[in-house]
Parts: structure tokens; sequence; C-alpha cells
């Protein structure tokens, strides 16, 4: 008996954390296509090119379904007319839509979804700041979130609310989650700018206290 | 890219300064260029910095530093000598150079249109030029054996990061695999199928492809973290007026420190982004610097320019347009720490 053919890096990257189980299919079609092709079996070819085909429509509905359920979800909290109950499944949209967003880049690297879920968040936050009294520092709930993701989020969305407060959360999570991740690439761009602005402040400082210094 | 004869002044008939300049790009003497000038009674070669004292090294001594480039070079060269213009051609040489009949400068030539055909972006010549031994493509930089790389426990996280993050890279060269429209493939009618099939074809044979470039990518990883400055084709800031100019000069240097710029996969990363308002808003000359760009493995690049899509916050701006709001400086620094988060440089 021969034996088992060792996995490809394509497989064994894919298969070391979440990917979308289409995208598994399509590496299982391909692989299979590879074979196909050198036999020389065009039948079988285009047998798999059907499935791929399929597939590939399958994975985009996957996509499309994943999006509606985000807009869905966001919808339904606005329309809430109770501020307490909007608040609070506004707040449950929040959530959802950080791991939908975080979930379309893990498993595909599905960036226009991710970027529809943040764009979501930024109409949730909206409305969180225009349901009286400004419900906005409610994400704050989150910073003690078990998911890294709702926390990373939730801290980089308040960060020019309480930028002492988070700045310590931003660069405990900096530590674990790496640029490329969903949440690693936002809280380093959100530590970045609080760096930069602090900064800038310091130099302002600095130019202040020397002008009078340089009249006198 | 060839040298270019030109009248330096001329008081006289008989009197004309001629001179040859190897760096046609820019016109002027730039670090690692030569200068040729001659007059009536005398050849004077200028150069500036320590490539260009290699160049005038090989012009004048034959000396190829112990560099396969340059040997290649030196074989071209003697097979001018002889006529022998079918090893020349072989060799990447334009046989017209064998009338140039001062050899230091028909060397310096030489290694001027040789260089010029190996462009890392023409598929046609893919960086080493043809026939240049030691099969020095796909080999990197030596590693730094610092005892601080590699071994700190923080370092090999940074590397399982780097493993995590091609896996994404991964997925993304995936998702582009799969372009099959339903209305591309008709049922199974052989005779009808002869284009898809060879499409499908293609398909499958790019798939090994991207294997091996994922496998380069990680092997790049794995050897780093480099220093910045090994990086970097040349680290002193030398400064283009474009893109292009910059992959015509910077070629040399990557091929005579034996950094794979043949590799295929290879591609050059601008620290501080090119495109958008970086554009309008810096001149030509920061952006195509040595500083400012590096050459990294594809799925490396791919990446860093995927991560700077991503909407940032409530604002709407991506990664990118935040960047592209603050200083070269900021932004330089920004792209040297996330080269640094990856990895990539110590």
């Amino acid at each position: 008996m021969s034996e088992p053919k060792p996995k490809s890096m394509i497989r064994l990257l894919l298969e070391s954390g979440p990917t979308d189980p289409f995208l598994i299919t399509k590496l299982n079609l391909l692989e299979e296509l590879q074979a196909a092709h050198a036999r020389n079996d065009h039948k079988t070819m285009l047998e798999i090119g059907q499935k791929l085909a399929a597939n590939d429509k399958a994975f985009g509905q996957a996509r499309e379904n994943r999006r509606a359920m985000m807009k869905k979800t966001v919808v339904q909290a606005k329309a809430t007319a109770d501020p307490d109950e909007r608040a609070k499944k506004l707040l449950a949209a929040f959530e959802f839509c950080v791991k939908a967003a975080c979930e379309a880049k893990e498993e595909s690297q599905d960036i226009a979804t991710f970027n529809f879920g943040v764009k979501q968040l930024g109409v949730i936050s909206d409305e969180l700041s225009a349901t009286p009294p400004d419900r906005f520092i409610e994400l704050a709930q989150f910073l003690d979130s078990p998911d890294i993701r709702v926390r990373a989020f939730a801290a980089v969305w308040l960060r020019h609310i309480m930028p002492e407060r988070i700045l310590p959360i931003l660069k405990e999570i900096d530590k674990t989650e790496g640029f490329g991740t969903p949440a690693g690439t936002q809280v380093h761009f959100a530590i970045s700018e609080l760096e930069l602005e602090e900064r800038k402040k310091q130099n302002n400082t600095a130019r202040n206290q020397k002008e009078p210094d340089a009249k006198s | 890219m060839s040298g270019r004869s030109l009248t330096l002044w001329k008081r006289g008939e008989g009197e004309a300064r001629e001179g040859m300049l190897v760096d046609i790009d820019t016109g002027v003497l730039r670090p690692g260029r030569v200068l040729v000038l001659r007059s009536p009674v005398a050849e004077l070669f200028l150069g500036s910095g320590p490539m260009a004292n290699k160049l005038i090294d090989f012009a004048f001594d034959c000396d190829t530093n112990s560099s396969p480039f340059f040997a290649a070079c030196e074989q071209a060269d003697r097979a001018l000598e002889h006529g022998d213009f079918i090893t020349a051609r072989a060799l990447g040489a334009n046989e017209h150079l064998a009338e140039i009949k001062s050899r230091p400068l028909r060397r310096l030539a030489l290694i001027e249109s040789i260089v010029g055909k190996a462009s890392p972006d023409d598929p046609d010549h893919p960086g080493w030029p043809a026939g240049t031994p030691g099969g020095l493509g796909g080999k990197f930089m030596p590693k730094d054996k610092s005892p601080e790389a590699g071994e700190a426990t923080e370092q090999k996280l940074k590397r399982l990061k780097a493993l995590r993050e091609f896996r994404a890279a991964a997925q993304a060269a995936l998702v582009l695999l799969c372009a099959i429209p339903l209305e591309g493939v008709p049922g199974v009618d052989i005779a009808a199928s002869i284009k898809t099939v060879v499409e499908l074809g293609r398909i499958a044979i790019d798939l090994g492809n991207d294997e091996r470039e994922i496998n380069r990518a990680i092997e790049f990883v794995n050897n780093g973290p480099y220093k910045l400055d090994a990086l970097q084709v040349r680290g002193n800031g030398d400064i283009f007026s474009s893109f292009d100019g910059f992959k015509k000069i910077s070629l040399i240097e990557a091929i005579l420190r034996a950094y794979g710029t043949a590799d295929a996969g290879k591609e050059w990363h601008h620290i501080v982004e090119q495109g958008g308002d970086n554009a309008d808003n810096f001149t030509a000359e920061q952006l195509h610097s040595t500083k400012n760009i590096i050459p990294l493995p594809g799925p490396i690049h791919d990446l860093v320019t995927a991560e700077y899509a991503q909407e940032y916050d409530k604002s709407g701006k991506t990664v990118r347009e935040w960047l592209q709001g603050q200083s070269f400086e900021d932004q330089w620094n920004e792209g040297v720490k996330i080269l640094r988060k990856l990895g990539i440089v110590k």
C-alpha cells in the first residue's frame, strides 16, 4: 500500500485555525482538479469545474447572508421604541456585528464583509449616542468581555472618551492579537493614534512654553 | 538602460570632451554610480560610494569581488573580446558593446546592459541575467546570528503570529481562485469546453505555484527577523525621481548583495505607501528612496497591503486613509513598526 500523500502547506495552514467550510471544500476540489489535470482527465475536470462553480456561488451567498444578518440585527435594534430596550438591543447588535465581521475575515479573509460589519458598528454607536441620555458610554461594559475581539472593538470605539483607561487595555490586547488579525490591526492603529496624538500635544505644549521665553 | 555618449563641452574643433554617463536615469553622479569622461587626451572615471568602487575594480582590475554576478559579466566581456556573440548574448550582453574599444568603459557599459535586462518586473527576464552561474536565485541574506535574535520567547511568538497571518494570505490567494462563473462551465461536453478545461488546468497549476510562494515566505520569516538595513537595498537613503528609476538602479545592488531579486514572488514594498494622498503630499524623491522601499515575499506584501484596506473606526476611514493623514516620518515609523510586529524586522 502506498504512503498517504503529505498535506500541502496551504491545507496545513487552513486547518490550523477557523476556516470557512466552503473554503475547505474549495481546497478539496482544487486538489482533485490538480490530480485530474495531471491525468489529463478532461471529463473529471469539467465535473469538478461544475462543483467549483456551485461552491463559489454558495460561498458568495453565505457572505451575502452574513451581511444581511448584521444589517437586520441593526435595523431591528434601531426600530425599538423604548430607549432602554433600544440601548440593550443596540449593545447586543454591537457584540453580534463584531463577532460576525471578525469571523468573516478570520475564516475567509473577507475584507468586504469585515468592512461592512465595521460600518454597522458606526451606525450602532451613532444610534447609541442619539438615545437619551447619550448611551454611547455603555459600550464600556464590553471592556470586560471574555471575547477579546469584542473587548478590542469596544476599546477602539471608546479611545477618545477615556484614553487613560483605554490605552492599557489596548496594549494588553496588542500583546496577544498580532497585526493581521481582525482585532489586532484595529488595536495596533488605535494605539498608534493615541500615542501620536499625545506626542503632538506634548510638542505643542513645549512650543507654547518656548514662545513667551523667546519674547522676554 | 544603457550608457549614452554625450558631449560635455566643446571649445573648438577636436577639443570636445565626451563622456558616458553610466547613470543616465538621473543625469547626476550619485553614490554607487560611475561617471566616465573622455577627452582627446584622457579618460576619467569618477565613482562615488562602495558600490562604485566595486564597479571600478571590476572595470579596471577584473576583480569580480567573488560575486557570481561579476563573474558572469567577466565571462560576457571575454566573449565580446573574442567575438563570441552567441555566448555574450546568452549572458545578456548586447554584441554592439564590442564596438567600445576602451576595456573599462566596455565593462561598465556591459554591467548596465545586463542589469537593464534583468528587471524584476519583466516577465521575460525575471531577475538574474540568463546564464549567471552560482544559482543564487532564491537565496536570502544571511540571517543575523546575534543571540537576541530568534531565541527570546517573544520572538518565537512573533513567528507564530506571522505563520498565522500567512494563513490569511493563503486564504486570500484561494479566494482569488474562485472566479469561475457558472455560465463558464457548460456541462460535460468535452468538444465545446476545451477553453474551459485549459482555464481549469491553469487554476490547478496556479494552486501549486501559490504553495511554493507561501513556502518561500515562511522560509523568509523563519530566517528572520532581519535588521532593517539588511532588507533595504541600500541603507543610505538614495533617492529617485520615479519608482521605475528605483527599480532599475537598485537591481544591481540587490544582485551584488546576493539578495534574491530574481526569486519569483519577491515584490517591492513601500514602507510609506506611494499611492493615494501620499502621491500629492510627498515628493517622488521621498517615496522612491532606498530608505522607503524594501523587497518582500509576495504573501507578506499582500498581508500588509490587505490590512491597510480594513476600515478603522466609525469615521469610515480605512487604515490607509488614517495613515495618509500623518507626516512622512510618522508613516515611515508606523510602517517599520508593522514589519516589526510581523517578525520581519528587528
